[in-house]
């Protein structure tokens, strides 16, 4: 009887022992594999194809022809490509600076781009391009040059070519400032460095700057143009690039992102999610996204087509594209405690 | 009988109460400062366009911007009214109706402790704490004593019990023992901070802690009412809310309770503290209740709403924790982590559908109640419903809870314009996850 108090308190603390999961994840080495192995690659990547986008587009201009401007075309896509793959490291300072908007805001403004080339009392230059709107310089601008009808007649008007060297020039520009931020400025070595209270903080950026992505994904890229929010009447014209044809390509992009976000570096996320939960909720998330990135590639690169020939693949992408972002902001965030913020996407 | 009365009416000295109203005030004050200085009058009283209101008090006018910075100014000067003890019971009667008020506001923004202030302040208007070292007594020397009954001192020491002891009551559900949930979350998500992060990242520091919180919970009433453990159950009050104040975003509640535990010390134990008394020169006569019957019949009616309402939740299907039929006003404090995801899908009178966003609408720290909260979820499908002109409108809301794979939370094929909100079983809501 004189043992049982100590018969019950070992008895407990082998309890405790056996029921609990050992947190012993290292969340430091994570934030590191990320920095070094996850987002400065892809933040590399899209300095990198930006002046390449404005090397090709300045060729095209010196010689117009269809064949330098189907080059210049491949290097726009490729420059959305990069962009599409780094979009779910938007956080801390790039956000702060606006770049996901002076380099990926959409839909291009048409008749802002036009009044100003046709307005010959407007001098184009640098500073007049830095004063106009991200989307009238953005990659949907540049888009909007280079595979509008209003392309196909070549050579391009002075004032047309002038523009679109000027806003390339300036997206280029734009497009070398995240690297800059994250590897010289000392954002990804403070990403990295996160300790106390600050590590939580840093794991919550990232999961909130991918979060934000599925949802702009699901809802705005996907779900609007199945006509989601408009009584499944199909909205093709909602698309994103669609002078590009290249929605499917740019979200294929997003997919793949959010993968080398949960997959890349030693550790990765996927280990940590695995260390927080005990349910099948992480493995079917990357079986989702693998998923949804071959469903992309069967599908092309054209939502609007898509739309017509395959709509059934293209909703079956739209609920993969629910369950992927279901199960970031609702699962992901839940197991790691941390609080989901809004977007500060316009909405649109 | 006799003896029960004896020991109610029977005389104490009143430093403990004094100090407990000067420590109340104080926290009332800092309260109402911090909230007006953070913005968040503006940003949580008058910036949202829509506001989550409690059920049955649709009917309260919400004040314009103007008058609604009138009443907090007001609600700021009652809190001082306490403090100094000047027209003592206006200004605790003044403070309770525009605090509760204020709550009645906004149920995005109710908390267990609001709701405490709100109980605390009604109790205090019929206790007399400004009989001694207030503005009153100062001027009114007739008003001074330096003991009152028991009784007084009863009240709010049964109210701070309850608390515990149903937050310890509430604590006896399956996740909080077998699953040390939500706190293994919490610490989880924690476990990088200073000092504390080691123990916290132990692996059985989660059920450590939870089985220690109900202990917590279920004790410290007790350790506090008995002179040998007093000193001891403060200490742990002061460490327990040090402690949460340190790891969770509660704001004053640590400093609340830390605050009101003073009440239950004695005369004797606060002794040093006698030189706040002002100087009394007239002899004490026991202490005269008016309308005794009914005060009384008021503290009954109270106490006994407050045992019995609690238990509501029995009254409806599954947990508690989940569908939250019976969830507020309970003491159910720090028991769940849940997130949520929500849309709904509106037909219109002409059969098409639409799919709307809470987002597009709700302020953020809205949303971020609302998405997991039934209640509030109808209330706003009503809204759009009446705003669209819908003809029937259901939620897609998913919703993960301690940790478990998100589930539905609404039935995705029940029109909630014909859904109701009340005292019935919300059959609208599905049964929760396994």
């Amino acid at each position: 009887m004189k043992r049982l108090p100590s018969l019950l308190a070992m008895t407990s603390f082998l309890l405790l022992l056996a029921c609990k999961k050992s947190d012993n994840f290292d969340k430091t080495a994570l934030l590191q594999a990320w920095q070094t192995e996850v987002i400065a690659p892809a933040w590399q990547e899209v300095a990198a194809q930006g002046p390449h986008l404005a090397t090709k587009v300045n060729l095209f201009l010196a010689q117009p022809s269809h064949a330098s401007l189907t080059d210049a075309r491949e290097a726009w896509r490729q420059a959305a490509r990069a962009w599409g793959a780094a979009e779910p490291f938007v956080f801390g300072e790039m956000k702060s600076q606006y770049l996901h908007w002076s380099i990926g805001r959409s839909p291009a403004n048409s008749s802002s781009i036009e009044a100003s080339i046709s307005d010959s009392s407007r001098t184009l230059d640098s500073l007049y391009i830095r004063q106009q709107s991200s989307y009238a310089k953005s990659l949907s601008a540049i888009e909007y040059l280079l595979f509008a009808d209003s392309s196909q007649q070549l050579p391009f008007s002075a004032r047309r070519a002038d523009y679109l060297r000027l806003a390339v020039q300036h997206l280029a520009l734009e497009m070398q400032k995240p690297q800059d931020i994250w590897e010289n400025q000392g954002e990804g070595q403070r990403f990295a460095a996160a300790e106390g209270y600050e590590l939580g903080s840093a794991i919550s950026e990232l999961s909130n700057g991918m979060i934000n992505l599925a949802q702009e994904m699901s809802r705005k890229k996907i779900g609007k143009p199945l006509g989601k929010e408009n009584d499944g009447i199909f909205l093709p014209e909602s698309v994103e690039h669609p002078d590009a044809h290249f929605s499917i390509g740019l979200l294929k992009a997003n997919f793949e992102g959010l993968e080398d976000a949960f997959l890349l570096g030693a550790p990765n996320l996927q280990a940590y999610w695995e260390s927080e939960s005990s349910n099948e909720v992480p493995a079917q998330f990357a079986a989702n996204l693998r998923a949804a990135i071959s469903l992309c590639e069967s599908l092309g690169d054209d939502l609007q087509a898509a739309l017509q020939n395959q709509a059934d693949q293209v909703e079956e992408l739209y609920d993969l594209s629910r369950a992927i972002y279901l199960a970031l902001s609702n699962d992901m965030a839940a197991v790691f405690g941390i609080t989901v913020l809004p977007s500060d996407n316009d909405g649109d | 009988m006799t003896a029960i009365k004896a020991y109610l009416r029977q005389e104490r000295e009143v430093l403990p109460l004094l100090l407990f109203r000067i420590v109340l005030g104080v926290l009332f004050l800092w309260s109402g400062i911090r909230f007006w200085a953070k913005g968040w009058i503006e940003d949580f009283y008058l910036s949202p366009d829509y506001h989550f209101r409690f059920w049955g008090w649709d009917w309260l006018p919400l004040a314009s911007p103007q008058l609604c910075y009138f009443l907090y100014s007001l609600m700021l000067l009652a809190a001082l009214g306490v403090l100094l003890g000047a027209f003592y019971r206006w200004s605790m009667a003044l403070y309770f109706l525009l605090f509760t008020y204020f709550e009645l506001w906004e149920k995005c923004l109710y908390l267990n402790h609001y709701y405490f202030v709100s109980l605390l302040a009604f109790l205090l208007c019929f206790v007399p704490l400004h009989c001694n070292t207030s503005v009153d007594a100062f001027f009114r020397p007739s008003l001074r004593r330096r003991h009152l009954p028991n009784y007084y001192f009863l009240l709010p020491k049964f109210l701070i019990a309850i608390l515990y002891i149903y937050a310890a009551l509430a604590k006896l559900e399956p996740d909080w023992w077998f699953r040390a949930q939500p706190l293994s979350i919490w610490l989880s998500a924690r476990s990088s901070y200073p000092i504390l992060g080691p123990i916290l990242a132990w692996g059985p520091t989660d059920f450590l802690m939870s089985w220690a919180g109900f202990f917590y919970d279920l004790l410290v009433p007790f350790g506090l009412s008995f002179r040998k453990s007093r000193p001891w159950a403060y200490l742990f009050v002061i460490l327990f809310h040090a402690m949460t104040a340190m790891l969770f975003s509660i704001g004053l509640f640590p400093y609340v309770m830390m605050g009101v535990a003073l009440v239950f010390f004695s005369a004797e134990e606060l002794g040093r503290f006698r030189f706040i008394y002002l100087p009394q020169d007239h002899l004490e006569r026991p202490y005269r209740l008016y309308w005794p019957k009914l005060q009384l019949a008021i503290w009954v009616v109270f106490f006994s709403w407050q045992l019995l309402f609690p238990w509501r939740f029995l009254l409806y299907e599954g947990p508690v924790c989940w569908q939250e039929q019976g969830f507020r006003f309970s003491w159910r404090v720090m028991l769940v982590e849940k997130v949520g995801q929500l849309h709904y899908r509106l037909i219109d009178q002409n059969g098409r559908q639409k799919l709307l966003y809470p987002e597009d609408d709700l302020a953020a720290w809205q949303l971020q109640q609302m998405r997991f909260q039934p209640d509030m979820i109808l209330a706003y499908a009503k809204d759009l419903g009446r705003r669209y002109g819908a003809r029937a409108i259901y939620a897609e809301s998913w919703v993960s809870w301690n940790g478990r794979s998100s589930a539905r939370l609404i039935d995705p094929n029940y029109n909630l314009l014909e859904a109701e909100n009340g005292w019935k079983n919300w059959d609208w809501v599905l049964p929760a996850p396994d």
